[in-house]
């Protein structure tokens, strides 16, 4: 048998511990910054978008796809620690958030399309919501179902 | 393929070992989780994880895993 080293344990929790609460507190930010781009869309009334206009429409898409990221395993911590934070129960909770997440997609981008081609501004307005929707969907999944399995961890302790 | 499901004395013998979770985990290379949610029926364990939790067990996947006619 191999010899046992707590430590080691102990480190693969605090990281999976770390990466649950960055899968909370993410999704919870890119939602909040959904009103940059509704009131950047609302101040262009039609003018043509400078550079930082670009950026303020996109900034809840680069949170979910920060969220999307780290769901996947491709953040420089999941690269680092590979062996901590790619289990086979990740790999399990991974495919089961993007599962979710997919779906929020679909219904998302189902609806802004004909938004779209009503109102061309809703419909910009409607595919960010969809799309930070869809990276939330795959942080608060993990997120949850990781927190089940602690939760009957913690009953079994 | 009849209907099936996996059932498991994981927690026996690991117990029987004299191992906590975390000490199965640690031997299996996988997270105290994963050990308890095999143990709770939650995760199906892979081929690949089967073998090295029986391999830490000093025992075989038969004597861990087995199927109920349900």
């Amino acid at each position: 048998m191999r010899k046992i080293t707590k430590p080691v344990q102990t480190r693969r929790d605090q990281l999976q511990a770390q990466r649950t609460s960055i899968l909370w507190t993410f999704p919870v930010v890119g939602l909040a910054l959904l009103f940059i781009p509704w009131a950047t869309l609302n101040d262009l009334n039609g003018d043509t978008p400078r550079a930082i206009d670009y950026l303020r429409l996109s900034l809840p898409v680069i949170y979910a796809w920060l969220v999307v990221l780290v769901v996947l395993g491709w953040d420089k911590q999941s690269w680092v620690n590979r062996r901590f934070l790619d289990d086979e129960l990740t790999q399990v909770f991974r495919a089961r958030a993007l599962k979710a997440a997919f779906i929020v997609l679909m219904i998302g981008t189902t609806i802004s399309l004909p938004l779209m081609l009503w109102r061309p501004v809703v419909g910009v307005m409607a595919t960010i919501v969809a799309l930070t929707a869809a990276g939330a969907a795959a942080g608060f999944r993990f997120a949850w179902l990781d927190r089940q399995a602690s939760e009957a961890d913690a009953a079994d302790e | 393929m009849s209907s099936s499901r996996l059932a498991s004395r994981l927690k026996e013998a690991r117990i029987k070992a004299g191992l906590t979770q975390a000490e199965l985990a640690e031997l299996a290379g996988v997270s105290r989780k994963t050990v308890n949610t095999v143990e709770n029926g939650v995760f199906i364990p892979s081929t690949v994880l089967a073998l090295c939790l029986a391999r830490a067990l000093n025992t075989t996947v038969e004597d861990l895993f087995w199927l109920v006619e349900i």
